[in-house]
């Protein structure tokens, strides 16, 4: 309704302002060009498409065949120029006409991703894309389907400039990581806010099913922002769910099926490497001796072995029974989706359901996802005033993770030099004595940890067009969440190495709502002023509860985690209750005059539970203006520039990064016992701070959005500037206060950037082929301007000034402060090394300040994991119902810190990444040389800092429409099959050790490749 | 517009507004349910909660890594042994900083304590409590408050004295002189002492003997290395009395005091209190852990498997070689009393063979350290399991201290333990007693108190052999007599650090005796650097202790 409102205003609004200005250009002649317009997906007439003819300023739509003519040519060749929204315009070239003649020029239409007459969703309403103000990046269904992913979020990776997403991990159903042009707080989160058909989504998107996406656009400028006020400062991801189309109820069938493998494997010490590294642990200790009488001894022999390794060492090392662990806790995974749709509808009533099956098994054992989801959507006129609608959303996703990312670390940590299994095939829990150690297999079978999540999302809206143009609607979004986390360490594991089991249960309830009361008015006043205003009252409010029981030494084990009473030891009980509410009032008034000088006012009003009374309300406003240079619809034209958009925007948003009940300060529960008695307590928790306040972003941002070639190539480019201040931090006190921190408001940090996205129509019908490149490209540098101590470093939270943010929550990035490495002491090196305290073969750290010392003074700061820039590339190649296409993404400079380099012990007890260790008779300048006796190298902590850059080639997919000849056969109207390589292949500097320098520690579950084949049936 | 019409477009735009404004109010004012404010102190139950909470603190230091790595290590008694990242303390090199976070947790969790302890008295004036008890509470309140800057003091040396609750932005800490740290000490457990009952109602609760044992140690601390003081007196009154309280005696075998389940007994003054429950022993980071840090890795030696009974070894602390030659091992029982020479084999599968046949079962010896300097050959050649000599000690290779094993956790690698950890034991009050009387010139007074331990100590018939005479304690030597003494009795009991600093004797002990200390350690070592996070964050111009 609103998508139709706002086309409808614009159509009418050019052709306000083209007679006016190009009643000149008409022509005579009796020629005429004709023909049928079809949408190439669904061969199904297009009903609205304009052709223009190129070089007049006649224009003409297409009626609901499809049909269209253009009359009155003169003869010779012409030019003509198809467009609608939401498709690539067509050009046609050299169409003979004759006087008096009639030639036929059939055009097929193609939905384009990235084009600049679209309509963009903005939040409280959508503008076409040519009216936005601020800094929007939209990526729309196709592009969003083609990534089979299981988070819908990472299937717009790479494609939205300056909005930067990681995986978190590598198990099925991990979270991603979003941050919208940098982070920007120290100590609360810098996740983005998540809004789906206009309902702030409380759980986040990971539920979300790809398939039922019809756009995501993220908002990045204050502009666009700041009509989420206190919570826009994170930038908005606003996500838009498909709905029914009037005309044909129609029937689609998606699915694919694929298998994933692992991309890289970290190469440990294999069998003969592991005992020559134990051995040479052994000797550095003096434990490995030869001879009679013994001396410790360079060369193998039965009596040094015999220290060294364990019996089932020494028969494997005999029996030449090795076990490589990584293999045999890897597998090959695979992928399956499952999604039927029904669309349609009347002009009255629309519906769209769908329901979506997936399953990922993941690459290592005893990981898996599986999720079922069902939507419904319906909208319907109840008058002709009067309109509703409404959708919900269910779905219940199971996450089984195990022993989750340590499963690997044991793999990577236990001796080659023994065996999984016994002769009678059982699994041998402990392959050898070690007491750390066990059977990662073993593992698999008694380590439970399953996540189960039910949502139910719904919407509910009302519609009234009061007067003309004027109109008041009421959306009531609740979103319920419940999950339920369970955990079970039986006794036959590494935690409890046969004895005990552990075991709790974790559940969650969340109930979110909002109801938003929005008045919005839109009038033409005369052919100069077009005024688009939304007025918005809005609450929110959310309850938040959770339970925690734990227990342990379950008498049996099948109970898992869902008997805790039957344990013999409560563990922990827990529970908690959490309530915020905010209260907004937000105005927007879009202004366009002469549709060519576009002004956007907004400013939002936000009252939150969570601060202290006086401080309840904070105010958020910006101004936006765009000034239109050349428009492509008036064919204006400045050499090859045939579009031409410049913005400015400035506004402020705010961060919702104080907890509730925060203000207050609270107590912190204490335990005791007086003889065997419990004597809880509570000791001051944190200090009360009633002066807190929301964190606030102003954002500077001026870009432009361009068009060259007659659109052939177009693009967007975007600087900006944002400034936090008043940073929500744990100030922190001297600890003889008996506090750590008092929250406040002080300090600042700044992100600047600039962003680039050009989208190229390389060939645009040459024999029938058509060929788009897009590009991206990101630069941010985020810096700490001044902490609670003005422009003083906090080395303690690993925050300097004029270093980006190292922010403490949820593995976010960092800045690297340690050693410097240095290399390892030589034999030669021995009486400097002794003058360290060191001896050869240890490591070597830079003296930064000179005193003859190694101490903490020494540290610096090495790198961080920020990248200078990111960039994405992705190309699309269609010929005659095939169509190829590749993406890829690439993020450079950055320091990653490899944890399975830095974290090898090199004591002889577990194995560890093949390095080339230091011996006496083998100089090596990277890797120490192990000792038995120490439990980790001195120094350890300079190792492993790495360059991070890579480059991915995040997808190929070839597919090919099947002709609709054979579609007839099936009932079928159209017909898709298609075979994807998703993530293929990986180029990085990071070293072999280092699973996926997408993490910053290259540690965990290895990152994986899917190769499918799919199809989508539509009928 | 006709009727209808209007009534078609009245009706749901009625509906709209009350939809709309039916949950269009919202209440935006915040009461915590969950969680709760600092008005609850004034409760009876917020009074009694601020009180145990002042207790907490007791376990964050001690019968942890941190108070053992604090204490144990860098002494004469223990030298670094194969594992951990602490071996600096042991080391006394120039990593030991102001930003070891041992260095700064001690000083954090015990400010916090002080705080916690500064809530109760300030909340007594106000709170919704019966003065009986509130006086009681304040009285323990206060005797924790001296403990906690006691420890500290002895730690950092002159250190921030706050003496009420810390209210907002508070960022001017000075550093107090020691004197001064110590008259506010002493103020406190005068008044404790005063109020406190002789046997708290509550077991693990402050009493009156605790409170006078402890300001015994303050007297005798504060007195320091001086050859006299008129604090050895006041030491030798607040310890006698403890020392002949009827309530105390020294039970009869040494070895028993270590017995798994035998720690409340008649020596024992006060204790922190440890459980077997989870919930009220504090989660993993806290429980009593000392059980892990003085293993040897048995678990490594053929036959053997790692086990509950025999415990999580982390071969943290190593016995030095002066300390495993103190005890006259034929009439003292104690070096035997309190170690762990014997693993019995528990692993079939890798007990060595000789020509196909196991050289031991499950059940039979697998190792032993007999104690000897070296082992003789003959022996060898006759036993069929490892033995280690004297001089095969290395630094994973030694005897166990057996005070602290706790058999009863329930898996192998569970670190929380649940023995109380014994901070005040009536052995040591005689010991302080005897070293107070001895060092006011009275050590004819000290002799029959020295003796008791001694003689306690002895093997089956050697109570005599045992004893010493009033020359052994005359000073000057006789300061050197009574801590060879404390080792004997005291060893590894999370207190030596301490002894060697308040006697002046730290330096030259750990020369002679810690080949790991030895080169390294300085003067200025008797005191630990304060954190560098106290000095960064403080205005009120903070200064390191010298020489870090």
């Amino acid at each position: 309704m609103k998508r139709r409102l706002i086309t409808v205003s614009l159509l009418s609004a050019c052709a306000l302002v083209l007679p006016a200005s190009r009643a000149t250009a008409q022509q005579s002649g009796t020629g005429r060009i004709t023909g049928v317009i079809t949408n190439v997906e669904s061969n199904q007439p297009m009903q609205g498409v304009r052709v223009t003819l190129l070089g007049t300023q006649q224009t003409v739509t297409s009626n609901p065949l499809g049909h269209y003519t253009l009359t009155g040519i003169a003869a010779g060749q012409h030019r003509i120029r198809a467009s609608a929204i939401g498709y690539t315009p067509v050009i046609i070239d050299s169409i003979p006409v004759r006087e008096g003649q009639s030639v036929t020029a059939d055009i097929a239409m193609r939905h384009q991703t990235v084009e600049l007459e679209k309509i963009v969703v903005t939040g409280y309403g959508s503008l076409a894309k040519r009216d936005v103000t601020g800094a929007i990046g939209q990526v729309q269904a196709d592009a969003i389907k083609q990534i089979p992913t299981t988070n819908a979020i990472e299937a717009i990776k790479g494609r939205v400039a300056g909005v930067d997403i990681v995986s978190s991990g590598n198990k099925p159903g991990d979270p991603v990581r979003v941050r919208v042009r940098g982070q920007r707080s120290l100590k609360a989160s810098n996740d983005p806010l998540y809004v789906l058909d206009g309902i702030p989504m409380a759980g986040g998107i990971g539920d979300l099913n790809p398939g039922d996406i019809e756009s995501i656009e993220v908002l990045k400028d204050a502009s666009a922002t700041a009509i989420y006020g206190s919570r826009g400062a994170n930038g908005v991801v606003l996500v838009t769910s498909k709905r029914g189309q009037a005309g044909n109820t129609r029937t689609s069938y998606d699915t694919y099926v694929g298998a994933q493998d692992i991309t890289r494997r970290v190469e440990v010490f294999g069998p003969q490497g592991y005992a020559d590294y134990k051995r040479e642990a052994y000797r550095t200790a003096g434990l490995y001796k030869c001879g009679t009488p013994a001396v410790v001894s360079q060369s193998v022999c039965p009596e040094g072995d015999a220290v060294t390794f364990y019996a089932e060492e020494l028969a494997a090392l005999k029996n030449s029974t090795f076990t490589d662990w990584q293999d045999l806790i890897s597998r090959r995974g695979s992928q399956v989706s499952h999604q039927l749709a029904v669309t349609g509808g009347n002009e009255r009533n629309q519906f769209a359901v769908s329901g979506n099956l997936l399953k990922q098994i993941g690459v290592a054992l005893g990981q898996d996802y599986d999720r079922k989801q069902m939507r419904v959507n319906y909208e319907g006129q109840a008058t002709s005033r009067f309109r509703v609608g409404g959708s919900a959303l269910v779905v219940r996703s199971l996450q089984r993770l195990g022993r989750s990312d340590g499963l690997y670390g044991e793999a990577l940590a236990d001796t080659p030099l023994s065996v999984p299994y016994d002769s009678a095939g059982g699994i041998v829990f402990k392959p050898t004595p070690d007491a750390q150690r066990d059977n990662p297999l073993s593992d698999v079978n008694n380590w439970k940890n399953d996540s189960l999540r039910t949502r139910l999302f719904g919407t509910l809206f009302g519609q009234v067009n009061i007067l003309p143009g004027l109109d008041y609607r009421v959306n009531f979004g609740p979103d319920i969440t419940f999950s339920r986390n369970g955990v079970f360490v039986g006794a036959q594991t590494q935690s409890k190495q046969g004895a005990g089991t552990d075991e709790n249960v974790r559940n969650r309830h969340t109930f979110d709502y909002t109801l938003d009361n929005l008045l919005t008015y839109k009038k033409q006043i005369g052919s100069a002023h077009k005024v688009d205003a939304t007025l918005l009252y809005s609450i929110e409010k959310q309850t938040f509860e959770e339970s925690f029981g734990a227990s342990q030494n379950l008498p049996y084990e099948s109970a898992q985690y869902y008997n805790l009473g039957a344990g013999a030891v409560v563990s922990g009980i827990s529970s908690q209750i959490r309530q915020w509410a905010l209260q907004s009032y937000m105005a927007r008034l879009n202004y366009t005059l002469l549709d060519r000088y576009l002004l956007t006012l907004t400013s939002r009003i936000d009252g939150s539970s969570r601060l202290a009374e006086g401080n309840k309300y904070a105010t958020f406003p910006s101004v936006a203006l765009a000034y239109r240079v050349l428009d492509e619809n008036a064919n204006q034209k400045f050499g090859p520039l045939n579009n031409l958009k410049l913005r400015a925007s400035y506004g402020t948003t705010g961060n919702t990064s104080v907890d509730p009940y925060q203000t207050q300060g609270s107590l912190t529960r204490t335990a005791y016992a007086f003889a065997n008695v419990g004597a809880f307590g509570f000791q001051g928790g944190s200090l009360p701070n009633a002066s807190l306040q929301w964190e606030r972003t102003a954002t500077w941002d001026g870009g432009a959005d361009f068009g060259l070639l007659d659109g052939r190539l177009t693009g967007t480019v975007d600087y900006y500037r944002a400034n936090t201040n008043d940073l929500l931090m744990d100030r922190q006190l001297p600890p003889s206060t008996g506090y750590s921190v008092i929250t406040q408001n002080v300090g600042s940090t700044r992100n600047t950037g600039f962003e680039v996205a050009l989208t190229a129509i390389t060939l645009d019908g040459w024999h029938g082929v058509h060929w788009t490149n897009d590009f991206t490209f990101s630069h941010n540098k985020n810096e700490i301007v001044a902490l609670n101590g003005g422009k003083v470093d906090d080395p303690g939270n690993l925050w300097f000034i004029g270093q980006p943010i190292n922010n403490p929550n949820g593995g976010d990035n960092k800045v690297w402060y340690d050693y410097q490495f240095a290399g390892i002491w030589q034999t030669s090196e021995a009486a400097q090394a002794a003058q360290f305290g060191r001896k050869p073969g240890e490591i070597k750290i830079v003296d930064l300040n000179g005193d003859g010392k190694f101490s903490t003074a020494d540290k610096k700061i090495l790198g961080n994991t920020y990248p200078k820039w990111s960039g994405s590339f992705s190309s699309r190649v269609d010929y005659r119902g095939f169509d190829l296409s590749v993406q890829a993404i690439t993020r450079r400079n950055f320091m990653i810190r490899n944890d399975n380099i830095r974290g090898a012990t090199l004591a002889g007890r577990y194995n560890s990444p093949a390095e080339n260790f230091w011996t006496p008779n083998n100089p090596s300048q990277t890797t120490p040389r192990p000792d038995k006796n120490t439990e980790n190298p001195f120094f350890f902590e300079s190792r492993g800092y790495e360059d991070g850059s890579f480059l991915r080639i995040r997808n190929i997919t070839l597919g090919g429409q099947v002709p609709a000849r054979y579609l007839s056969r099936v009932g079928a109207q159209s017909v898709r099959i298609y075979v994807t390589a998703q993530d293929p292949w990986l180029f990085t500097n990071a070293s072999a050790s280092v699973l996926d320098p997408e993490s910053q520690t290259g540690q965990g579950i290895p990152a994986y490749r899917t190769f499918l084949v799919g199809g989508s049936f539509g009928f | 517009m006709t009727l209808p019409m209007t009534r078609r477009l009245l009706a749901p735009l009625a509906a709209a507004l009350v939809l709309g404004g039916a949950a269009g109010c919202v209440d935006l004012k915040e009461t915590p349910i969950t969680g709760i404010t600092a008005a609850y102190y004034n409760t009876p139950s917020g009074f009694d909660a601020a009180v145990n909470a002042a207790y907490t603190p007791l376990r964050s230091h001690w019968a942890l890594e941190r108070g053992a790595t604090m204490t144990v290590f860098g002494t004469d008694e223990y030298q670094k042994g194969a594992d951990g990242s602490y071996k600096f303390f042991n080391d006394y090199t120039s990593q030991l900083t102001g930003d070891v976070d041992f260095i700064r947790n001690t000083w954090t969790d015990f400010y916090l304590g002080i705080n916690t302890a500064n809530i109760v008295i300030d909340a007594a004036k106000t709170a919704n409590v019966p003065d009986a008890t509130k006086n009681l509470r304040v009285a323990e309140a206060k005797f924790l408050r001296a403990l906690y800057f006691f420890t500290l003091v002895r730690t950092y040396g002159d250190i921030p004295l706050p003496l009420t609750p810390t209210a907002g932005v508070v960022t001017n800490t000075t550093r107090e002189p020691v004197a001064k740290v110590y008259d506010a000490i002493i103020a406190d457990l005068k008044a404790a002492e005063g109020v406190l009952p002789d046997k708290a109602a509550q077991y693990g609760r402050a009493d009156k003997p605790a409170a006078q044992q402890l300001l015994g140690e303050v007297y005798l601390t504060r007195a320091g290395a001086a050859a006299t003081s008129p604090d050895f007196a006041l030491a030798a009154a607040e310890l006698n009395a403890v020392a002949t309280n009827p309530r105390f005696s020294l039970v009869p075998n040494y070895a028993s005091l270590w017995t798994m389940g035998n720690e409340v007994n008649s020596e024992v003054i006060w204790a922190i209190q440890y459980t077997s429950d989870p919930l009220t022993n504090g989660g993993d980071n806290f429980g009593n852990k000392l059980h892990l840090y003085f293993g040897y890795p048995y678990d490594l030696e053929p036959g053997m498997l790692r086990d509950i009974a025999n415990d999580r070894p982390f071969r943290r602390f190593r016995p030095t070689k002066w300390l495993l030659g103190l005890w006259d091992r034929t009439i003292d029982s104690r070096y035997e009393a309190m170690h762990k020479v014997v693993w019995i084999s528990n692993n079939p599968n890798n007990i060595p063979k000789v020509g196909g046949v196991p050289k031991f079962a499950v059940g039979d010896t697998a190792v032993y350290f007999p104690g000897l300097p070296t082992i003789p050959a003959a022996m060898r050649a006759a036993t069929r399991y490892k033995l280690y000599g004297e001089d095969e000690y290395q630094d994973a290779i030694f005897p166990v201290l057996n005070k602290y094993l706790d058999p009863t956790r329930t898996s192998t690698n569970q670190e929380p333990g649940q023995r109380d950890h014994p901070m005040m034991r009536l052995a040591n009050t005689y010991l302080m007693l005897a070293e107070a009387y001895a060092r006011d010139g009275r050590p004819d007074l000290a002799l029959p108190w020295f003796n008791k331990v001694r003689e306690r100590a002895a093997k089956p018939g050697q109570q005599a052999a045992m004893d010493v005479t009033v020359a052994d304690l005359t000073m000057p030597a006789g300061l050197d007599f009574i801590l060879d003494e404390r080792a004997r009795e005291l060893t590894g009991e999370t207190t030596r650090w301490f002894d060697l600093t308040r006697t002046g004797k730290l330096v030259d002990r750990v020369v002679k005796y810690n080949p790991g200390g030895a080169p390294n350690i300085k003067p200025f070592h008797v005191l630990r650097p304060i954190p560098n996070s106290e000095i960064l964050l403080s205005t009120g111009g903070m200064k390191q202790n010298p020489g870090y």
